[in-house]
């Protein structure tokens, strides 16, 4: 299970993640670990870090202007928006400097909590509390994948054997459109179509490889095409 | 037999004598009587370097037939004008007591009177009113030389067929400068300002002051800021003005009020001496007033001096009351009854300047003319005494009309002057100046009053030591407005300061929250790795290391903020411009590293001498300036900061920000140096910004006779600001 922080200030985000790794430690737990980066420039290359990094659950920053290569123009809740359009029900944790901030607290974004900075630093007790709860949000969210994904893998021996009904093809549709993995069929389809359509051009070719010689011979030139 | 009253010669001489004030009134009578003769022109003639002083008083009236002379001039106490209340052209007579011919007596002691009438030949009566100045004698037993044929012969006037001439001699007072100026004024003033002054002129010849010689008429009517025309009937106000505030001459149309909503202008509870009057009972009032600024302004294009403006203004301001076209004393005079709007209470009331709109008149800005009849207004009657009218409910409401009708204009005035708003920016003198031309003008008035003084004789000038003395004592108070205002310039610079530091430690101390949180995190950090088991001492190393980076970072901005207040700042000392503005570069460097805004200098060298908060605060409030414009991009995060010298009109240098934000939108090129205006938004487009930082360079440059522009910088993108500032 792995905690994702996001903030513009790379030596927060390291503190942050050794606070968590610590925590892990103290508590016994092996099979967590924390993972930091900078926003990225392009907002979309942020989810494909979270997915890349099979982060469990995002703790982010509101205000983001600084990131890798340049200054980023949006803010915190704008990036949970665009998350939320891939991966629906990752948890989300967003961190304000002062007090919950206007824009913040307008987004329509579904965020799971807004915690200010302060009740990170200045209480052991209250800190204690957030990573607990940010560690279990983390833990259902890898629970839930890895059901998922021994549905799916269940799933998928069926269709390969053919054994699968419409049901379960109709589970794997929406398995596949909640973890966000495209249907293996479906890229077996288009390649296979375009295996079909390499053959037609083979036969095209070889027609037009007869037709050639037959007009060589005809010009008293005795030649053997090679077909490749 | 009966008996009746027999009457001393004397007597005559008392009624005339008592009830006229002076010569000047005298005269003033006797062109009375000539406007009453529906005379179009009168010539006053006063010589008093001819072998034979004398007045004469000629004009192109009816005239006067032997009958009239004999049963009607010479019957005192007689007055045609009871019966005839409207002269043959028209006119409403001005008198009626029958009384005004014994003013004559009053200029001089003798008196010959000839007049010609229509079909009839010319005749005359030659009169010595020493006389009758005797014991004894009854007044028929007095007799009068009369005149006729040749005896009767006079000029007339040209184009005239007929007329009277009154010559007066063995004249009973001197006539000095001033009197023929008294006269004029009084003579100017009686004549109505406005109404078909064509028809009734009056010309003056005499050897005081031939200066003064000609027609008598006052050429600054044209001059009025404002001309309003209003007219009361019915219940209902209609009124138009023309006005010049704009520099054009611009008509506003006619509109109208009714007189309850009138009332309310007036008196916010409509109730008021008169109030139950109804007010179609009246009759037809008509109004015009004149508004003038007494300033040059009004002056300009004509060849009316200020000072004769003022002048004019002093005499003739106040607002009259004409009826039947005579001036009816003493609406509007300079005797305290005549301020009967009490014009001059109402402004001290409420002083508020002319574009606040509560701006009221003063009582020497309006010239006004009230007209009223005997018989369009009969509820309008003489009060007891010869001046005035009688304070009844019909005068009340007379008076709420006119000051209904100035509220009227002083709305118009406000309206029509915020239309025009104009920025003075440009044209403003700054007070140090101004206060140095009133004490160069001041001081040269005083010498040159000094040096009329002495040709004053002994003992004559005790008026005019007054003056002097007071404009000795205004000089005082011009020396201490000049402390004053020393004092508050200096205050002004000190609070620019203070207000550029809040600003810039705001902003970059709300940069700081990132280190705060990072030394606090970095904490917890090394404490877990050190309370762990076993402790993790290499990552309590490099998180207390990161503590301390943070760390210094917070105290940079504490010094930045403390280096702001030293004292030496506040000197005007010899500095080289670029060790200050690398100074401030460097302090505020972790800041703009923060949101990693890269900050390049070009500096040069540049040594003036100056105000080190001055150059201060306008390097501080554009680099904050800059830095919001570029939060509010991204991409790469540029600052540009020039400093190099630049001779334009004089030696000087420029201070050039520039950045990669959005730039100035042009609409608001210039509003942005206005206090409090602000175009700052956050990234959620939330307005930002105190709207002080721009304004607080911009008082800076004007104080230094500099230059400011903004445009776009070619090579970042966002916005350029360009200050030009002379060497010292």
């Amino acid at each position: 299970m792995k905690v994702g922080i996001i903030d513009d200030s790379s030596t927060l985000a390291e503190s942050i993640s050794r606070i968590f790794d610590l925590w892990f430690e103290k508590s016994g737990i092996t099979n967590a670990t924390a993972v930091y980066s900078l926003p990225n420039v392009d907002i979309e290359a942020n989810i494909t870090w979270i997915v890349n990094e099979d982060v469990c659950v995002l703790v982010l920053d509101e205000k983001l202007m600084v990131g890798q290569e340049g200054s980023v123009t949006y803010a915190g809740h704008e990036l949970v928006e665009r998350i939320r359009r891939r991966i629906p029900d990752m948890p989300i944790f967003i961190l304000t400097g002062f007090s919950v901030e206007e824009s913040l607290k307008n987004s329509e974004s579904s965020i799971e909590y807004i915690l200010s900075r302060n009740d990170f630093t200045d209480n052991a007790q209250e800190r204690d509390k957030w990573i607990s709860r940010i560690v279990r949000a983390g833990n259902r969210f890898f629970n839930s994948r890895q059901n998922l994904l021994s549905e799916l893998t269940t799933l998928a021996k069926k269709i390969a054997q053919g054994t699968a009904n419409s049901a379960e093809s109709q589970r794997i549709a929406e398995i596949r459109e909640q973890i966000g993995i495209a249907h293996w069929s479906e890229s077996l389809t288009s390649k296979y179509g375009q295996v079909v359509e390499l053959d037609e051009l083979c036969n095209k070719a070889d027609e037009l490889a007869n037709q050639i010689t037959e007009i060589l011979k005809k010009e008293g030139c005795d030649v053997e095409l090679a077909k490749d | 037999m009966n008996e009746h009253f027999k009457v001393s010669s004397r007597l005559i001489l008392n009624i005339g004598r008592n009830s006229i004030k002076d010569h000047t009134t005298a005269l003033l009578e006797l062109v009375k009587n000539s406007y009453d003769a529906d005379a179009r022109q009168v010539l006053i003639e006063i010589n008093t370097k001819h072998t034979i002083p004398f007045i004469s008083v000629t004009d192109n009236g009816i005239g006067m037939s032997h009958e009239d002379l004999t049963n009607n001039w010479l019957y005192i106490g007689y007055s045609e004008k009871r019966t005839n209340r409207v002269s043959p052209g028209g006119r409403r007579k001005t008198g009626e007591k029958g009384i005004g011919r014994m003013s004559a007596d009053r200029l001089g002691a003798k008196l010959v009177l000839k007049t010609k009438s229509a079909g009839y030949p010319s005749v005359g009566v030659d009169i010595c009113w020493d006389l009758f100045d005797v014991e004894d004698k009854h007044i028929e037993n007095i007799e009068l030389d009369m005149l006729s044929g040749n005896s009767a012969d006079f000029s007339l006037l040209p184009e005239s067929t007929t007329g009277t001439n009154l010559s007066i001699t063995e004249l009973r007072q001197t006539w000095r400068r001033c009197d023929i100026e008294e006269l004029i004024q009084e003579i100017s003033i009686f004549l109505p300002p406005f109404e078909n002054v064509q028809e009734f002129s009056v010309s003056l010849k005499n050897d005081i002051d031939p200066s003064l010689n000609g027609l008598i008429q006052s050429p600054v009517l044209e001059l009025a800021e404002i001309d309003m025309d209003v007219s009361l009937e019915n219940g209902l106000v209609t009124y138009e003005f023309e006005d010049k505030i704009s520099g054009e001459t611009v008509k506003t149309p006619g509109q109208s009020i009714d007189w309850e909503s009138l009332i309310q202008k007036v008196y916010s509870d409509s109730i008021f001496e008169g109030s139950h009057y109804d007010i179609d009972h009246l009759g037809k009032v008509k109004l015009r007033l004149l508004f003038y600024l007494r300033d040059s302004q009004n002056v300009l294009d004509s060849s009316v001096s200020l000072s004769d403006l003022r002048g004019f203004l002093n005499l003739n301001a106040g607002v009259k009351v004409y009826r039947d076209n005579v001036l009816v004393k003493p609406y509007g005079t300079k005797k305290p009854e005549g301020d009967w709007l009490g014009l001059a209470e109402r402004k001290t009331r409420d002083p508020a300047g002319i574009s606040r709109p509560s701006w009221r008149v003063a009582a020497n800005q309006i010239v006004g003319a009230t007209f009223i009849g005997r018989d369009s207004n009969p509820d309008l009657i003489d009060s007891g005494g010869r001046e005035g009218l009688l304070n009844n409910d019909a005068f009340y409401a007379l008076k709420t009309f006119v000051l209904g009708a100035l509220i009227l204009l002083e709305n118009h005035r406000f309206e029509r002057t915020n239309e025009q708003k104009v920025t003075l920016e440009e044209d403003e003198v700054d007070p140090k100046t101004a206060i140095e031309v009133l004490s160069t003008g001041l001081s040269s008035l005083r010498s040159d009053l000094n040096k009329v003084a002495k040709e004053i004789p002994r003992g004559k000038s005790r008026h005019f030591d007054k003056t002097i003395d007071k404009v000795a004592a205004i000089e005082q108070g011009i020396k201490k407005t000049t402390k004053l205002l020393e004092d508050l310039m200096n205050r002004e610079q000190v609070l620019r300061g203070l207000a550029t530091i809040g600003i810039s430690s705001a902003v970059f101390g709300h940069e700081v929250q990132q280190p705060i949180s990072e030394v606090k995190t970095a904490i917890i950090a090394t404490r877990e790795a050190l309370l762990i088991n076993p402790p993790k001492t290499d990552i309590a190393q490099s998180e207390v290391n990161k503590a301390i980076e943070s760390a210094t970072k917070i105290a940079s901005w504490g010094v930045f903020a403390l280096s702001r207040v030293q004292r030496d700042n506040r000197k005007k000392t010899k500095l080289n411009l670029k060790d200050n503005i690398e100074k401030i570069l460097k302090q505020t460097k972790p800041f703009y590293a923060i949101s990693n805004i890269e900050v390049i200098p070009d500096l040069h060298d540049v040594s003036t001498k100056v105000f080190a908060l001055d150059i201060d605060s306008i390097l501080l409030n554009l680099l904050t300036n800059s830095y919001h414009a570029c939060l509010v991009k991204g991409g790469k995060r540029t600052i540009k900061v020039t400093l190099k010298p630049e001779n334009r009109v004089k030696k000087g240098y420029v201070i050039v920000v520039s950045d990669t934000g959005h730039g100035v939108d042009q609409r608001f090129i210039t509003n942005v140096w206005e206090p409090l205006f602000s175009t700052k938004v956050d990234n959620q487009g939330s307005k930002i910004g105190t709207g002080l930082g721009l304004y607080i360079v911009q008082s800076i440059v004007k104080e230094y006779d500099g230059e400011k522009a903004i445009d776009v910088d070619p090579e970042l993108g966002g916005a350029r600001f360009t200050i030009w500032l002379p060497i010292k």
